[in-house]
């Protein structure tokens, strides 16, 4: 939980100017919220329930910052600049809500064989 | 958290450490200096026009790929003539040239440069701008 605040942290700290406001505000609510419901799902018993508790919040919260957009575009003295940030979007997609909710999954389907 | 999940957590740690750098680096170099300069001069002079010699030299530590610079002359609004150059990666210090012929009755010139950012991020700046001592008389 701890790294999924280290984009918003590491882009804010050295890149501000680059990062529009609205997508961060949104990263950094996502943020709080995942951590609050990953430390709720980190005391649940690996039931169904779980994997929605702690992935669902990710995965909408990554939707919407993806709908926002995930590119930037500037204009510096007449010159247009434009950059896509989809890359480490992708990235931080597949490690912080794909591998975990595929964990979450294996998880859950395991206590669900031995429960059976 | 048990050792394969704080493995697991290092790695990916890892690989958003090492999938930032290169834009990082870059959005530094961008902040403190003219990373991109641009240079030309009139090459001949000719009834059609004037053919210019366009040479734009990167001065940053990120390597480019998939370069891109494409040359638009206007005349009245609307392209009249257009070059382009390609290059699949520009290092530190190394230039791209391009000649273009820029017709009597054009207005202004559109430079255009699409590259990738250590071949992940895509990165598009377009500027229009005159050539210097040259134009339609008046």
């Amino acid at each position: 939980m701890l790294l999924w605040l280290v984009f918003p942290i590491i882009l804010q700290t050295i890149a501000p100017r680059y990062i529009s406001m609205p997508s961060l505000s949104l990263v950094l609510f996502f943020t709080g919220v995942s951590a609050v419901t990953g430390a709720i799902a980190s005391i649940l018993k690996p039931t169904a329930f779980k994997p929605l508790v702690s992935m669902i919040p990710r995965i909408l919260g990554f939707l919407l910052i993806a709908s926002t957009g995930t590119s930037i575009s500037i204009n510096v003295q007449g010159t247009s600049i434009y950059l896509d940030l989809s890359p480490i979007l992708y990235l931080l997609l597949f490690l912080f809500v794909l591998v975990p909710a595929l964990l979450e999954a294996i998880e859950t389907f395991t206590w669900w064989l031995e429960k059976s | 958290m048990n050792s394969s999940g704080l493995l697991l957590s290092v790695a990916s740690l890892l690989l958003v450490v090492l999938a930032l750098t290169p834009f990082i680096e870059f959005a530094g170099d961008l902040s403190s200096r003219n990373i991109l300069e641009i240079a030309w001069k009139p090459l001949e002079t000719g009834t059609q026009g004037v053919k210019v010699g366009l040479t734009l030299t990167y001065r940053g530590k990120v390597p480019l790929t998939d370069v891109n610079l494409r040359i638009e002359t206007l005349c009245g609004g609307k392209t009249c003539q257009n070059q382009e150059v390609t290059a699949k990666v520009l290092t530190r210090g190394e230039s791209l040239d391009i000649q273009f012929l820029v017709p009597i009755n054009a207005s202004s010139v559109r430079i255009s440069f699409e590259s990738k950012i250590a071949g992940l991020y895509t990165l598009k700046a377009t500027t229009e701008t005159r050539v210097p001592g040259y134009g339609p008389p008046g």
